[in-house]
């Protein structure tokens, strides 16, 4: 008896244990990575993906953007994910009008063996939305920033 | 019956009430007194072997389904115990799954450009793809510079 309740107890708590990796998981996820799937694709939509060797000069390990015509829903939609991945955000840069992110630079922080991530936002004067996300190790930071303050 | 057989009989009982028959002797003597048309001497003594080859008979049931019984208690321990094994294997396997980190967040690889619902690889387009969307996210001012601008104006 004292056997089946121990048999039992080990169960449930690995079941625990499998419950919370599948949360700790999905946790790790960013929001934006959803408009990558949902929009990438569709008309009047461009989506790069640049992964590996094409990316040793910038130091990067992954690179993804997408660019949307302006669209009220996508538009919200991408606010959106911003608003909850820049909780993460170790550095900011951005700029809001009426309310609306119409520019930003988000460095998430560094975890263990994972890289360097940033977001890149902006809503161009030609009616576009621009969404980038980028993986680099520790010395993508500086080129990276480089990068993004000017280049002519 | 003949005489040789009658006789072996006579042996064999007074062997049996000597304490010095085997089982093999003795399953003989229960099957002799359970067929028909015994002697009239040994008759009296068909109860007896007919008693100890209901009691063996008996016990060798009793035997099997204690048998049974073990059988189907080791069965059942078996099954609890290896399905036990069987849930914790599936459930670390499952955990450790879902904890082997990723080495990025997105499961996309490789080198492409979707436009308007088309992929294209090629290795020059794409870069060239992915300037132009850097260059979209490209702020027109130093946005620091702009708003200390702004208090000294």
């Amino acid at each position: 008896m004292r056997t089946k309740k121990r048999y039992y107890r080990l169960l449930l708590l690995l079941l625990l244990l499998t419950g919370y990796a599948v949360t700790g998981q999905a946790q790790e996820n960013l929001s934006i990575n959803s408009i990558f799937g949902k929009y990438g694709k569709q008309k009047g939509a461009t989506m790069v993906v640049l992964s590996g060797e094409a990316l040793n000069n910038y130091r990067l390990d992954l690179y993804r953007s997408i660019t949307v015509k302006y669209d009220r829903v996508i538009l919200e939609d991408i606010q959106q994910c911003l608003e909850m991945d820049k909780k993460q955000a170790r550095q900011i840069k951005e700029v809001i009008n009426n309310g609306i992110i119409t520019s930003g630079y988000y460095q998430l922080p560094e975890e263990k063996n994972r890289m360097n991530r940033y977001i890149l936002f902006k809503i161009g004067s030609d009616g576009t939305a621009t969404l980038i996300y980028m993986e680099g190790g520790a010395d993508s930071e500086e080129l990276i920033n480089q990068l993004f303050i000017r280049r002519k | 019956m003949n005489n040789n057989m009658l006789t072996d009989i006579h042996r064999l009982i007074e062997k049996y009430f000597e304490g010095q028959t085997s089982s093999g002797e003795e399953k003989m003597l229960r099957d002799y007194f359970a067929q028909p048309g015994l002697p009239d001497d040994l008759k009296e003594y068909a109860p007896l072997f007919r008693f100890l080859d209901n009691e063996s008979k008996a016990i060798a049931v009793l035997n099997g389904i204690r048998l049974d019984d073990e059988a189907a208690v080791r069965w059942r321990q078996s099954l609890r115990k290896y399905g036990t094994i069987a849930a914790v294997a599936a459930s670390l396997f499952i955990a450790l799954i879902l904890l082997t980190p990723e080495t990025s967040s997105t499961s996309q690889k490789g080198n492409y450009v979707w436009v308007d619902g088309q992929r294209i690889t090629d290795p020059r387009t794409v870069r060239e793809y992915a300037e132009l969307s850097f260059d979209k996210v490209q702020p027109e001012n130093d946005i620091i510079a702009d708003q200390l601008r702004a208090f000294s104006e």
